[in-house]
């Protein structure tokens, strides 16, 4: 349990969230702190801790396979599947309060679509039903902003940012068949840019997270079966050239990737143990690493977002056993199995508002509204 | 074909977004290196960089996978077993794909026969025209 410390501002206590010291020279961030009481060190202060907070206001809809993203100080849950298999365009919009507000639909209901944040808000693109559209919502309104299409359709592709592009790549296509598509948009005029170059392969179910100044684009399957894996990475930097970095270790369909510090992570689809992809911002990598769960219950399908200093993956399922254990990455790459959700379910989306990470919808046996925060406390 | 290099500490690095590091620029990025008793090891080829570890890192990295390295005693032994365990996945792999399109290959023959027969049968139970 993490201990409170509070400080007096303009006669009002204020909870310290995060403290420092001066240690030669430089700010070091204080994790924990404790004080003498009759010559024993007690705990007075812990900061910066991944700790479950609890289940906030649940969906509008029960739905799974939606994108989710940040816009400043919301969280927004976009589209998804319904129950009877049904496409919705419902955005949930949940602030740093974890108040739920509602957002302007989107244009075209849609699943397996990608989201990704930039510096002015959130974009949304192509899916299972709304192939070629991009969307944008402004951070500062939750204004939506419909941007020029896509010219090849797809789902289940990746998102990220690099500098002030928003970058959709790669998918499967109408005809079942990968797709080395790219496109990106500009962060400040919503248009579309048309620098980028292609994948250097063809393929969906692919991870995208952006590491220092590149989007990172790994892993991933060259057709709709999930028996064709791939281990290619693709790397942009902010000018649209493409970096062919070293490939995955193992050839897999990424569904969970995230960015935390100086490293982009991405989760393969193995069940026996969490095994991460690491890409340094400098796009190195290096040996994937694996961290064993007990009775070998680690799952796939499962959702990512970094809060803090935290990498979070959770959700997901095992053959059918859904599991609440959480696999949790810090910004010095210490990985450990973390604080579980208490509703296991497949295919979440996951984003972050303020000090909260947020685990919405999925389904088990039939799909859900729960949302779930984990928070640095 | 081999992936991995022991890097000497000593040599420039060249990541794969085309910067060039000094041997001390490459240390403060992952200062583990500069540890005497770690073995680093980088990619084998013109961008070295591209790939970082240690060697212990690695090897245990292959043995859960399957990799033998009983009979090794060097560092270049551990490395050429690696790279021997690599090509035999490879192959075995290319192996199981060529043999997975034959079977499809025969199947789809096989279905053409089977399509070429029924037509012929077909045919055969057409009157005969007169001329």
């Amino acid at each position: 349990m993490a201990k409170k410390a509070y400080v007096g501002v303009d006669g009002v206590a204020r909870r310290i969230k995060k403290g420092y010291i001066g240690v030669d020279g430089l700010a070091r961030r204080v994790v924990r702190a404790y004080i003498g009481v009759g010559g024993v060190a007690r705990p007075c202060w812990s900061g910066g801790e991944l700790t479950y907070f609890g289940e906030v206001d649940s969906l509008s809809e029960a739905r799974m396979m939606m994108a989710a993203a940040s816009a400043g100080d919301y969280a927004l849950f976009t589209g998804g599947q319904l129950a009877d298999g049904s496409r919705t365009n419902t955005v949930d919009a949940y602030n740093k309060s974890l108040q739920k507000t509602v957002a302007p639909a989107l244009t075209t209901k849609k699943y397996s679509h990608a989201a990704t944040s930039t510096y002015q808000g959130a974009w949304f693109g192509c899916g299972v039903g709304g192939a070629r559209e991009i969307e944008f919502y402004s951070k500062t309104t939750l204004g939506k902003t419909t941007c020029a299409s896509v010219d090849n359709g797809r789902n289940n592709l990746a998102a990220a940012q690099v500098g002030v592009f928003a970058v959709f790549a790669g998918g499967i296509d109408a005809y079942n068949k990968g797709s080395a598509a790219v496109d990106a948009y500009y962060n400040s005029g919503l248009s579309k840019a048309g620098t980028f170059d292609k994948l250097s392969k063809a393929r969906g179910y692919l991870g995208g997270a952006t590491a220092g100044a590149y989007a990172i684009f790994a892993g991933g399957t060259t057709t709709s079966s999930s028996s064709d894996r791939d281990n290619t990475v693709d790397a942009f930097d902010s000018q649209g050239a493409r970096t062919i970095p070293d490939p995955l270790m193992t050839a897999c369909p990424i569904r969970a990737s995230a960015s935390v510090g100086d490293y982009a992570l991405f989760l393969s689809d193995n069940t026996a143990y969490y095994e991460v992809h690491i890409y340094h911002k400098s796009l190195a990598t290096t040996v994937a690493q694996r961290v064993a769960v007990p009775m070998g219950n680690a799952k796939k399908d499962m959702a990512a977002t970094t809060v803090g200093n935290f990498a979070i993956f959770a959700g997901g399922h095992n053959a059918g056993t859904y599991h609440t254990n959480s696999f949790v990455c810090d910004d010095k790459l210490q990985q450990t199995v973390g604080p579980s959700l208490q509703v296991g379910r497949r295919l979440p989306s996951a984003a972050t508002v303020g000090d909260y990470a947020l685990f919405a919808g999925g389904a088990e046996s039939t799909t859900k509204n729960t949302v779930e925060a984990y928070a640095v406390m | 074909m081999r992936k991995y290099a022991i890097w000497d500490k000593k040599s420039p690095v060249i990541m794969p977004s085309g910067q060039v590091l000094t041997p001390a620029e490459y240390k403060e990025m992952f200062p583990m290196f500069k540890l005497e008793h770690i073995t680093a090891i980088c990619h084998a080829g013109d961008v070295n960089g591209s790939f970082y570890s240690t060697l212990g890192q690695l090897v245990d990295h292959y043995t859960l996978k399957g990799c033998d390295f009983s009979s090794c005693t060097t560092d270049e032994e551990k490395l050429a077993a690696i790279e021997a365990f690599d090509d035999a996945q490879e192959k075995a792999e290319a192996e199981a794909i060529a043999e997975a399109k034959a079977r499809e290959d025969m199947q789809a023959d096989s279905l053409v026969s089977i399509a070429a027969s029924l037509e012929y049968q077909n045919m055969m139970t057409l009157p005969d025209v007169e001329e």
